[in-house]
This record gives structure tokens, C-alpha cells and sequence, in this order.
């Protein structure tokens, strides 16, 4: 038999813990700690730790929502034709956007036109490519919401940071939700008109932004505001941002 | 003019024949507390490891046709889930050092002598935190950010999953000892950094003899 030899006591203590000592090291041990007081709070110190490391590190909801949207994805991939399944990965991630966000609807008090099925591609390349393409598509909302509670909880759920739109004011028309991958993914983009000229207001978690711009050339431009957690983006051919300031955080007002 | 038609078309890529999406459903839900606590142990943060099994579960559904029928699931999506999540540290590693640059002020963590951390919480040991037990659970998170990345994985895969050493050396791709040694310099560390946290203990830690 090899025989072990602990450095220290931490040492002899992991070896215990981890169940690596034989009958005989079991039993010395366990003696000690009997009787030597400052082995007893080592061991009593390193059990709290572990309670604590488990209460802290287990998955909890994570784990849900998580099997979720893959099994979304799995039950998407195995309706699939080969053909289409070998879209691969992009596709892939397009559909979990699309099914995790069903519950996403916009939420107007004066106009609501129909719920268009979201799209599994984003084509655009950048921000003024995704203007002239949600223009020439006619503005299409992937999701509407029906109300402020489904607005609300719709971005709590996705980005855990709740949004509300205020009332627009005269002038300012607001058409619903969609995705694009655009500034980054897992962006949601919010389709508006102002005085009858499209304009789109990005939105994404802060910390996924790498900082956008816009061609000067393109004729439009950038505006940015921070809510929470969360980065707005108006993109628009107008001299000023209408709509960053219509949302609020509902939980700071 | 037609620009998509005029590639060849391409030729589906072999599926595993043993495993379809519903089994990869079915095998990930297996996997995903090892998962999990390998990309919680790299990344630290909780919202961005749930981000990170996500996209490792998209990438690995992607891959699937790599996937060995009668190799082990759980190191290939193991090593898909550090991959990915090491490449989200990466990068967290790299904002925080430009935010620095930028001179941008960065919260020192409160601890025994610093600012705000002039009262002495403690665990309440039930298995539940209300209370100082709260404030504990932050000081170890504030002390495991402060060991290695890989450390910290074998830490957690060893203390919250139960999982053996040897276990723990296929998932991460290391040696058994390597993964010994991590965990035992893990705990060793924590036990000295909290020592003033918990109950009963006298001024300073103790020197483990």
C-alpha cells in the first residue's frame, strides 16, 4: 500500500472531505477533531463554505428557461427538412429569438395592426442597410403587444430589465416589435413612424453593445440613450430623437 | 440577374445517426448542472453564464454531425460550454481593461476593512440567506472572483455537483492532480479569506498547521 503523507491540515481536511482517506486516517482524524478545537472550526469553517458554494452556484430558474428555448429549437430543427436544417447555426439562433419571444407584444393604445410572423433572417449589414430594409418591407412588425403589462414584462423577461412606452404624443406613430441582429445579437428593434417618416429605435443590453454608428452619407442619424441595463438606439433621418424619450423604466418612475 | 442560384449546391452535411434533436434535448437537460457550473465558474457572473450554456447548446446542436455516437456527451458538450464561456471572459476581460484605461472608476468589493464592510454577518447555516447570510454569500462570491477561472470550475463541479476528480479532469480536459490541486488551493483560500466571516472564529485566520 503507497503511503500518503497530508502537508497540512487543510490538506488532511480536503482529503476527509473528499472521502480520499482510508478506515484508518478516517478514524485518527475523526479523534482529532474531537478533541483539538481548532480543527473542529476548520471543518465546521469549510462545511459552511461548501452550504454556502451550493446555495449560491445551484442553476435555479436558469435552468428552465434555458431547456426552453433549446427544446424550442430541437422541436423547430426536427421539423425541419435536411435541406433546411443545414442553414445551421444561424438559423438555429434565429429561431430560438423567434420562439422565446411569442409572448413579446407591442403594446399602442391608438393603432394595432396584425401580428406578421417573425422572420428567421436579417440580410442588413448595418444600420442604414436595416432602414432602407424594414422601409422597403413596409415597416412590418414581427409582434404587437396588446398592453403595457405585456410590453413591460416582455423586456423584463428577455433583457430582466422591464420598459415601458409612454403615450406618444401627436405625430408619433408606433407600429410594433421585431428582431434584427444588427447592433448585436439578441437586439429588439422598435418600428415607428414621425410625422409619417419610418424611423427605428434599437434596443440591447448595454454590456453586449460594442458602440454603433451610422454612414453620415446615408443621410441619417444616431441617437443614443441608456435605460437600466439596456441601450437605446433612434435611427432616424430626422434632426432629433421623438421616441428614446418616450420610454421609462416603470419600476424608477 | 440570379446571385444565389449559381453556387453549387451543397451537399447536406452526415447526422449522427444516434442522436436527433430531441435526444440532443434530451442528453443537454442531463448535462446542464455540469454545464452550468462550468460556465458559472468561468464567467462569474450568473445572467451571462445562462447566455453562455445557451449559445454553447445552439453551437453544439449546429455541430451535431461532429458528435461521436458512443463517445461521451457530456465532455463534448462540456468542452463546447468552456470554450464558449472562455471566449466571453475573454472578452469581459478585455472591456474591463479598456473601461480602465478610459480611467473609468471601478467599486473596490467592500471586505473586512474597507468601506462598508465594518459589520460582521454571518451565515445562519439553514441552508437559506436571509440576512447576513446574504451578505456572506457576496463576500464568497467577491473571494472566488479572485482565483483562477479554471480553479474556480473545478471548485464548483467538485463542491455543488459532487463530481469526482477524475470526472472533473475528462470534463475540463486537464489532469486528475491539476484538478486536485485547484480545488484543494480553491478552499484553502476561501477558508482563510472568510474566516472573519464566520461564526465563532477569532480575529484573523487561523494558519491551517
Amino acid at each position: 500500500m503507497t503511503e500518503r503523507t497530508w502537508e497540512s491540515d487543510g490538506e488532511l481536511l480536503d482529503a476527509y472531505l473528499d472521502g480520499l482517506l482510508d478506515v484508518s486516517e478516517r478514524t485518527a482524524f475523526e479523534q482529532r477533531i474531537e478533541h483539538e478545537p481548532q480543527l473542529r472550526r476548520l471543518l465546521s469553517r469549510q462545511r459552511q463554505i461548501d452550504a454556502a458554494l451550493v446555495r449560491i452556484y445551484a442553476p435555479g430558474n436558469a435552468q428552465e428557461r434555458v431547456l426552453a428555448r433549446v427544446r424550442a429549437v430541437t422541436s423547430a430543427a426536427a421539423r425541419r427538412s435536411p435541406l433546411v436544417s443545414f442553414l445551421g447555426r444561424g438559423l438555429a439562433i434565429a429561431a430560438v429569438l423567434a420562439l422565446s419571444a411569442t409572448a413579446i407584444w407591442f403594446s399602442w393604445k391608438s393603432t394595432q395592426p396584425s401580428a406578421a410572423p417573425p422572420s428567421t433572417s436579417y440580410p442588413p449589414l448595418n444600420l442604414a442597410e436595416a432602414y432602407q430594409y424594414e422601409v422597403s418591407k413596409g415597416l412590418q412588425p414581427g409582434w404587437v403587444c396588446k398592453t403595457d403589462d405585456e410590453f413591460v414584462s416582455a423586456f423584463r423577461k428577455r433583457y430582466r430589465q422591464p420598459l415601458l412606452l409612454a403615450m406618444a404624443p401627436a405625430g408619433v406613430e408606433t407600429i410594433g416589435l421585431t428582431y434584427c441582429d444588427v447592433v448585436g445579437r439578441y437586439a429588439t428593434m422598435l418600428l415607428a413612424r414621425v410625422e409619417g417618416t419610418p424611423v427605428l429605435v434599437f434596443i440591447n443590453l448595454a454590456r453586449r453593445d460594442k458602440g454603433q454608428s451610422v454612414d453620415p452619407e446615408s443621410g441619417l442619424k444616431l441617437y443614443q440613450r441608456h435605460i437600466g441595463r439596456l441601450v437605446l438606439y433612434e435611427l432616424t433621418p430626422l434632426e432629433r430623437a421623438h421616441l428614446l424619450d418616450l420610454f421609462v423604466d416603470p419600476e424608477q418612475r | 440577374m440570379q446571385h444565389f442560384n449559381q453556387e453549387p449546391q451543397r451537399a447536406v452535411p452526415a447526422r449522427s445517426p444516434c442522436l436527433t434533436a430531441e435526444e440532443f434535448a434530451a442528453q443537454f437537460q442531463a448535462c446542464f448542472r455540469v454545464s452550468w457550473l462550468i460556465a458559472r465558474g468561468i464567467v462569474g457572473e450568473s445572467a451571462l453564464a445562462e447566455d453562455v450554456v445557451q449559445e454553447a447548446a445552439l453551437i453544439a446542436l449546429d455541430k451535431l454531425d461532429q458528435f461521436r455516437p458512443g463517445t461521451n456527451f457530456k465532455a463534448w458538450i462540456g468542452r463546447t460550454v468552456r470554450f464558449t464561456a472562455m471566449n466571453h471572459a475573454r472578452k469581459q476581460r478585455n472591456r474591463q481593461a479598456a473601461s480602465l484605461d478610459a480611467n473609468t472608476t471601478v467599486p473596490a468589493p467592500a471586505g473586512p476593512g474597507t468601506a462598508g464592510g465594518n459589520a460582521r454577518p454571518t451565515p445562519d447555516g439553514e441552508g437559506s440567506a436571509p440576512g447576513g447570510g446574504r451578505l456572506f454569500d457576496r463576500r464568497i462570491e467577491d473571494a472566488l472572483q479572485e482565483i483562477g477561472e479554471l480553479a474556480r470550475a473545478c471548485l464548483l463541479l467538485r463542491t455543488v455537483d459532487g463530481m469526482k476528480y477524475t470526472e472533473i479532469a475528462g470534463l475540463l480536459e486537464i489532469p486528475e492532480g491539476t484538478a486536485m490541486s485547484h480545488v484543494h488551493r480553491a478552499r484553502r483560500f476561501l477558508r482563510e479569506r472568510l474566516a472573519e466571516w464566520l461564526p465563532g472564529e477569532t480575529e484573523g485566520s487561523e494558519a491551517e498547521a
